[in-house]
């Protein structure tokens, strides 16, 4: 009776952690997921949204400089994208690997329209380069309450190191760390070669241990 | 995040310390509002209880309906440029006459308006169609040689004229052709010949308007009932005209209705008319 009484009283979020078929979900894979929100289950995209909306989020936030109104924009976006695939999405790939090239479609999309940037020069790292830098003029990471639970001076650095890596092998960095794409997925996405891809990679991390020395 | 992933495939040259702190550091999750928002389209997209219809079928009807209603959209448009081709072709007949009717009217309307109007209720008691014209013309000019000089009948076709006008234009012409009817009945041949040129001029306005064919001209002896002095000078027109098929055709006709038929035609055609069974 009175866990009845706690469970009707408890806040709803609570409830559905609570509910075994929300337990169902958080064991389901993606695929399955985003399948069984394609026939009608807007549950399973809950599961599917808790899962992934953070390395989403994050992946437009550092390549938007911190800039907190563009990374909802975008994550917003690729979302709305999402749902609005949901019928036609076909499981033939790792759902994070399709999520991914949704994001960076759609980032490839924002550097277009904002900066100028068009498609065919997203590999002249050098013209990205100063598109991100006109739009980390005005940008301001100290202003995200998010920041403040932790240290404020590490999350700077790491900013601040990640903004100075290359577009591109910033974009491999962030699609391997917060994506979780492997190696030839991230080639596959970017369509480059694993060497490449691995290049990128290995120079992103030397010049962000360069920069972060300090924390080891 | 899902850390389910973080740490699945890492490159070779991955540095675990630096991946530590930057997971540690890293952790930002979008505003609650976005949540909402995106959570709240994401069950706006699906209907109550869960399956939805595929919008498939939707699509499809949509497909059907296009490809239903093309072929039909294509045959009224067929059928409405048809119809405007079918409205601008009788314009370009009217267009015609009335341009030509403007050139050549003035002068003769001046010069002698009781003949002109003569000459245009002629034709318009004769039932020319005003697609009729070009043969007009080209039956005036063989006819035009015989004219006397001061009828100055210029080859004037009518305006078209409704059927209502052509009617009472029929009966004042019948009334007109009635006294040259009179004249030439009750004179003798010199009479006849003071009549004939004006006689002639009548029957190149008469040739102007002849029909084409002896059915036609059956068809026009049946339906419209001419006067002797109107027969005669039909005929002469015909005669005139070199359509002698025709002519013979109304003289039989002329004979048909008034057995005196041949002592109304000029001297001219007497011998020829003797020749005609």
């Amino acid at each position: 009776m009175i866990s009845a009484i706690a469970a009707a009283v408890a806040p709803l979020d609570t409830a559905r952690r609570m509910h075994p078929r929300n337990a169902e979900m958080e064991t389901r894979a993606d695929e399955a997921l985003m399948r069984a929100y394609g026939q009608g289950d807007a549950r399973a995209f809950e599961a599917l949204y808790a899962r992934h909306k953070g390395a989403s989020y994050r992946y437009f936030l550092r390549h938007a400089g911190g800039d907190t109104a563009t990374a909802d924009e975008l994550h917003q976006d690729l979302w709305l994208r999402v749902i609005g695939a949901r019928e036609r999405y076909e499981a033939q790939a790792k759902f994070s690997t399709w999520l991914f090239t949704l994001a960076r479609h759609r980032l490839v999309d924002h550097w277009r329209s904002r900066h100028g940037v068009s498609l065919a020069s997203l590999e002249d790292d050098a013209v990205l380069a100063q598109a991100e830098d006109s739009a980390a003029a005005s940008r301001d990471v100290d202003d995200d309450p998010l920041h403040a639970s932790i240290d404020a001076e590490t999350r700077r650095r790491l900013v601040a190191a990640l903004a100075d890596v290359p577009p591109l092998q910033r974009d491999a960095f962030l699609l391997h760390i917060e994506g979780g794409l492997s190696l030839d997925e991230i080639a596959r996405l970017t369509t480059t070669s694993g060497e490449t891809v691995k290049s990128r990679l290995r120079y992103a991390y030397r010049r962000l241990r360069a920069t972060l020395e300090d924390l080891q | 995040m899902s850390n389910h992933d973080r740490h699945g495939s890492r490159p070779a040259n991955g540095d675990a310390a630096l991946e530590r702190a930057w997971r540690d550091a890293s952790d930002e999750q979008p505003p609650s509002h976005l949540d909402a928002a995106i959570i709240a389209a994401a069950r706006k997209s699906v209907p109550e209880g869960g399956k939805q219809p595929t919008p498939a079928p939707a699509r499809a009807w949509s497909r059907n309906w296009l490809t239903q209603w093309q072929p039909l959209a294509a045959a009224a448009t067929v059928a409405g440029l048809a119809f405007v081709l079918v409205q601008m072709l009788p314009r370009e007949h009217n267009a015609t006459p009335s341009m030509r009717y403007e050139e050549s009217a003035p002068a003769p309307a001046s010069a002698e308006p009781q003949t002109q109007s003569s000459s245009a209720r002629g034709a318009t008691y004769y039932g020319q169609a005003p697609g009729a014209v070009g043969d007009a013309e080209s039956r005036e000019q063989v006819a035009v040689p015989e004219q006397a000089p001061s009828q100055g009948e210029a080859p004037v076709p009518p305006p078209p004229t409704p059927p209502a006008t052509t009617a009472k234009a029929t009966a004042s012409d019948a009334a007109a052709t009635a006294d040259t009817a009179a004249a030439l009945g009750e004179t003798s041949a010199d009479r006849r010949q003071e009549l004939e040129p004006q006689l002639t001029g009548r029957a190149a306005t008469a040739a102007a308007a002849a029909p084409s064919s002896p059915a036609r001209e059956r068809e026009l002896g049946n339906s419209a009932p001419l006067d002797t002095a109107a027969w005669a000078a039909r005929i002469v027109a015909l005669h005139e005209s070199g359509d002698v098929l025709a002519a013979e055709d109304a003289l039989r006709a002329f004979r048909a209705a008034e057995p005196d038929a041949d002592s109304y035609l000029p001297d001219s055609l007497l011998e020829w008319a003797r020749t005609v069974e």
